[in-house]
């Protein structure tokens, strides 16, 4: 029993060697955009799955160019699947915008899938080399707290002595946790929109994804 | 220093629209032979001597993605051994080698966007070099695995990992990373490095060569 998983664009010869070639496959979940071809792709897909028995589901994406959104919506179906029970054999990537494969990749270092890419003339699979990443592992509790207060507080402009305030932190501690995120690509610091010599910490909007 | 990575295909504007976006002293244009024989590519070439920005090309095969994956994560390992600092615009050229550069982009932690039209910075993994993904052993390991290596071989080869046990429990935490598989012909056990191993033994190679 094995699920697998898919970007899915105007060709359903990139994902359809991923299901021949995995044995045991019961299930495929395929994330595809709205336009025409994408759904016509999806339902030769969809005949060929069910002429061998195969559950599919379809996930439409509503802007197969929102990286964020497409990462999200594919972690959670990772994170269903897995609920179920079902053991993920691979998330094949090469369909679809390049944006989705990016977030395909993402999700896949994140949860430690097995990804492969599909040649576009040998129809070939390759695995591709990835290894899991937790990015919370890099974090300290301090700065997941950090991270976790500026998600909370996003709309505002929050600069280092608003977050010393709003966490009760010194100020040097706060300094230093600031420099360190910034090191790990979680935030950086940008000039106020209406005092351009005030510095606001901006939390990457990447960091809802890598906090889960 | 900082180097402004961009895959290209035919259309120049994917790298022009990155180089108005994103501040650069230096560029590399990541592209095939074939595309370097285009009006993409010589006009690239034009604008940037009006600017006298320094301009390298990196040659691929754009249908190859672990190639080009290969052949860039080098490139950049090294660029980043001469502290400059790293851009990418991922957006150009076909969907191996646009695959080939994300890949590079998350496993090397490279600041990198698709800039098509809007600029869409991807999820940036810092701090997850190779380095971090194995412990010292697994890398003394991995380096002495050549096409099949025996058991006995990489004993004698690793010096500092001579209890048997130990060693058997490196071996196997490989072997749950994907890094390699193993097979008794009778006489022995013999390891093989699977392509993911292969491209994990190089990157080791090249940071152990760094420290010393």
């Amino acid at each position: 029993m094995a699920a697998i998983l898919g970007t899915l664009g105007f060709h359903p010869h990139s994902l359809i060697p991923s299901i021949r070639s995995n044995e045991g496959v019961t299930k495929v979940v395929v994330f595809t955009s709205t336009h025409p071809d994408s759904r016509k792709a999806a339902s030769i897909v969809k005949q060929y799955c069910e002429q061998i028995g195969v559950d599919l589901r379809t996930v439409e994406m509503p802007d197969a160019f929102d990286l964020m959104r497409i990462a999200l919506s594919m972690q959670d179906e990772v994170r269903r699947l897995q609920d179920e029970g079902e053991r993920i054999s691979v998330f094949n990537i090469a369909g679809g915008t390049r944006l989705m494969s990016a977030a395909a990749l993402l999700v896949c270092i994140l949860e430690g899938l097995n990804s492969v890419y599909v040649h576009d003339d040998s129809h070939a699979e390759i695995a591709l080399p990835l290894l899991q990443m937790k990015y919370s592992d890099i974090l300290t509790p301090v700065q997941k707290r950090m991270l976790h207060f500026l998600l909370a507080h996003q709309e505002g402009e929050l600069s280092q002595k608003d977050i010393a305030v709003g966490m009760s932190m010194h100020k040097a501690t706060v300094n230093h946790h600031v420099k360190e995120l910034i090191d790990k690509g979680a935030i950086s610091l940008v000039p106020m929109e209406h005092d351009r010599r005030t510095k606001v910490v901006r939390v990457e909007p990447s960091i809802a994804l890598l906090l889960r | 220093m900082r180097t402004l990575y961009c895959t290209l295909g035919f259309e120049r504007s994917k790298v022009t629209e990155a180089m108005r976006a994103l501040g650069h002293d230096k560029i590399v244009i990541v592209t095939s032979e074939e595309n370097t024989r285009s009006d993409a590519y010589r006009e690239l070439l034009e604008i940037n001597a009006l600017a006298s920005t320094p301009l390298e090309t990196l040659l691929v095969d754009k249908f190859d993605l672990m190639a080009a994956f290969l052949a860039l994560a080098k490139h950049i390992e090294e660029a980043k051994e001469r502290k400059e600092l790293i851009l990418m615009n991922v957006a150009g050229g076909t969907r191996a080698l646009s695959v080939a550069a994300t890949l590079v982009a998350f496993q090397c932690g490279v600041e990198a966007y698709h800039i098509e039209g809007q600029v869409m910075r991807l999820p940036q993994l810092n701090l997850v070099s190779i380095g971090e993904r194995l412990t010292e052993e697994e890398k003394e390991v991995l380096a002495e695995i050549h096409e099949a290596t025996s058991v006995e071989a990489i004993g004698r080869a690793c010096a500092s990992i001579s209890d048997f046990e130990r060693r058997k429990q490196v071996l196997l935490g490989l072997r749950r990373k994907g890094l390699l598989t193993s097979s008794g012909d009778g006489k022995g056990i013999m390891i093989s490095l699977t392509s993911l191993g292969e491209y994990y033994r190089i990157a080791v190679i090249m940071e152990l060569q760094a420290r010393s």
